[in-house]
């Protein structure tokens, strides 16, 4: 009969926790708060993963070889970077715009390419009325890239395999980036770069 | 008394009735729900952003209660009535997350809180219907807003949500309909036919939603793609290898240029709603008998009860008890530019909260049962131990004491979503490209909006009229 008693004090105690308010952290002074994930969404060590995978592969491919050779020809390419296409499971847009900066910044730092900044396509999706996945059709890209002046496009597509059971729900990112060129739709350089994020009990 | 077992009582006298609210979520979501009930959803806004414990609908918490992602989903339907489609759509997300991980949160404290307390001490677990309108609703706005990417995104998310419900609950089969139809629509509109029409099939085959045919016809026309499931929807006939012909199809292939779709969603009158109710033990103990799915009272509970209840301990059990709105069925009308526009109704929220319910009430019943029992049975014990150490009337006095805190902790579990709209409908046509003119009536109340449809576009409009 007493084990009915102490039991009901354990259950009470076990709801009875000590209460803290939060506050904030910066990432310099607690190293640990990029480390764990905090969703099945991107964050900062996601990005940094799925970027360094591709600009790696991409500076040692051969479109980036013929950049070179043009760029040192004194015909240096014109390249424009194309918004990713998202076809996953999360709202991550932010993310990948950030995915494509950091391209960006990688392809003007080479010194080989004239970089078109990204927002510029936005707006000229917006004014042609096309959508995002434009540059994927050659005919659309072709049309997108006379108007921008740019010979290549880089862009990409990120698709997700998600499932979920009752223990746990895992989502696999799987980043395809492309770097296509303007006038015969031909794929200059791709890669592919993966990554998984999950939710387990 | 020891001082070690005055302190266990006092634990339980200080600790049980602070473990869940006073009114529990039925007191909680009172004012929203009567002020949507009133068509008042700005004030209805005021009432969950003070529950939420924010100044403003731009906030989102930042202690998260156990009811957070439950009040952030009625936020958002709110926002959503009221045309605020940014913020709904945020809050949506957030509610989807909170709800997600609490799905995978183990929840030992509420488990033992829900035999001794009450079921409201568990973390609160969505019922199926509520994931997949989370995701639909959601992908309303994106729609609304004109954001494909969105949509799709809700879309797919859904889909996850559907698969894995189709094993772990295949009656939520018919709440599908709707939502399949809706992405389907998505991804009609983002010129892939061939998702949109595996979504139309989706539809087809959880029962259909009006408009689905003539959409499915006419995509098909259009594009030529198809679904093995829509092949009763086009008259056509399979050959031996599964290929199907198609006759009597238009198959021009281009979508007119000079046309654009509108679909009109009208969502109307509110879910039924679970409120505490005192029922007599001896209603309660026969309800609680009967066989039926879930769990129900053993022949030794029933006994035990029994000689509760004889002894005068036990005499009312505290339930939830699943209200409906009168009225929430409605007549309604949509007409672009005066002409009216063929739909009906998608989906039916009402009839499911019921019948879901129906299927739960008995064992909600027993579990209230079994707590009164445990709770009576631990006034006994705690006068028995108090009386050797103490004088009887003393120790009579604690074992109430104790019986009373823990009947005081003991709120029914009355959480759900409560401004869920009972009843969607849909209407849906081809206009040519330029301005109209959408009516809607509902009950008698007139509601107007002006589009402006670009050539090959499409234009999404919600209304909400929950009460």
């Amino acid at each position: 009969m007493t084990r009915t008693l102490y039991a009901l004090c354990a259950a009470a105690l076990l709801t009875t926790t000590a209460c803290g308010g939060p506050s904030y952290v910066r990432g310099s002074e607690n190293p640990e708060l990029d480390e764990y994930a905090m969703s099945t969404g991107l964050d900062k060590r996601d990005l940094e993963s799925l970027f360094k995978q591709n600009a790696a592969s991409l500076m040692k491919s051969g479109a980036m070889n013929r950049w070179k050779d043009a760029s040192r020809a004194g015909k240096e390419p014109t390249v424009a970077i194309f918004p990713i296409k998202n076809e996953t499971t999360e709202h991550i847009d932010s993310q990948l715009d950030a995915l494509l900066s950091d391209f960006e910044t990688e392809l003007v730092n080479s010194g080989y390419v004239t970089v078109i900044s990204h927002e510029r396509q936005r707006d000229l999706v917006r004014e042609l009325k096309m959508q995002t996945s434009a540059a994927f059709d050659p005919d659309k890209a072709a049309q997108l890239g006379r108007q921008l002046g740019a010979q290549y496009f880089v862009t990409g597509k990120i698709y997700t395999a998600d499932e979920k059971t009752g223990g746990e729900r895992r989502v696999q990112y799987f980043l395809f980036m492309q770097a296509i060129d303007v006038e015969t739709g031909a794929i200059r350089w791709q890669n592919k770069a993966n990554l998984t994020k999950g939710l387990v009990k | 008394m020891s001082s070690a077992f005055c302190r266990l009582i006092a634990v339980i006298l200080i600790a049980a009735p602070a473990l869940v609210g006073c009114g529990g979520y039925a007191g909680t979501s009172e004012a929203f729900r009567k002020s949507m009930a009133a068509g008042k959803p700005e004030q209805a806004l005021q009432a969950a952003n003070l529950a939420l414990g924010v100044e403003d609908a731009k906030a989102l918490p930042g202690d998260r209660g156990p009811d957070t992602p439950l009040l952030l989903l009625e936020r958002a339907t709110i926002l959503q009535a009221m045309g605020d489609y940014d913020l709904s759509a945020r809050d949506f997300q957030a509610a989807d997350k909170n709800l997600e991980v609490l799905d995978y949160t183990s929840d030992t404290a509420g488990s033992i809180g829900k035999y001794l307390y009450s079921d409201d001490a568990t973390l609160y677990k969505a019922p199926p219907y509520e994931k997949l309108l989370v995701n639909t609703l959601n992908m309303l706005n994106y729609l609304a807003k004109g954001d494909l990417s969105g949509a799709k995104v809700e879309a797919r998310r859904l889909t996850v949500n559907q698969r894995y419900y189709k094993d772990a609950d295949p009656e939520t089969k018919g709440m599908m309909a709707f939502s399949s139809y809706l992405a389907g629509f998505t991804f009609e509109m983002a010129g892939e036919a061939e998702a949109a029409q595996r979504y139309y099939g989706d539809a087809l085959d959880a029962g259909g939603v009006p408009t689905l045919k003539r959409a499915v016809r006419r995509l098909h026309g259009l594009t030529g793609v198809q679904d093995i499931r829509l092949k009763g929807v086009l008259k056509t006939s399979t050959t031996q290898r599964g290929v199907m012909l198609t006759t009597n199809l238009n198959t021009s292939g281009e979508k007119p240029a000079s046309t654009g779709d509108v679909l009109i969603v009208v969502q109307t009158g509110m879910a039924p709603y679970k409120a505490p109710e005192r029922v007599p033990i001896g209603a309660a103990l026969v309800a609680a008998s009967q066989p039926g799915p879930g769990e129900r009272l053993t022949a030794a509970e029933q006994r035990r009860a029994n000689t509760f209840a004889a002894k005068g301990i036990l005499k009312f059990v505290n339930y939830p008890k699943l209200r409906t709105y009168k009225g929430a069925s409605s007549r309604l009308e949509v007409r672009v530019d005066g002409d009216r526009l063929p739909g009906g109704q998608a989906l039916d929220v009402q009839t499911r909260v019921v019948n879901d319910f129906k299927k739960i009430e008995g064992s909600l019943l027993a579990a209230a049962i079994t707590r009164l029992i445990a709770r009576a049975a631990a006034g006994e014990i705690t006068s028995a131990v108090a009386r050797k150490k103490s004088d009887s009337l003393a120790a009579t006095l604690l074992g109430l004491a104790v019986e009373g805190a823990l009947t005081a902790a003991d709120t029914p579990d009355t959480r759900s979503w409560v401004t869920l709209p009972a009843h969607i409908y849909v209407a849906r046509k081809q206009l040519p490209a330029g301005k109209h003119t959408i009516n809607v009536v509902v009950r008698g109340r007139a509601k107007t909006a002006e589009i402006e449809l670009a050539p090959g576009g499409f234009a999404v409009l919600n209304f909400s009229d929950l009460r």
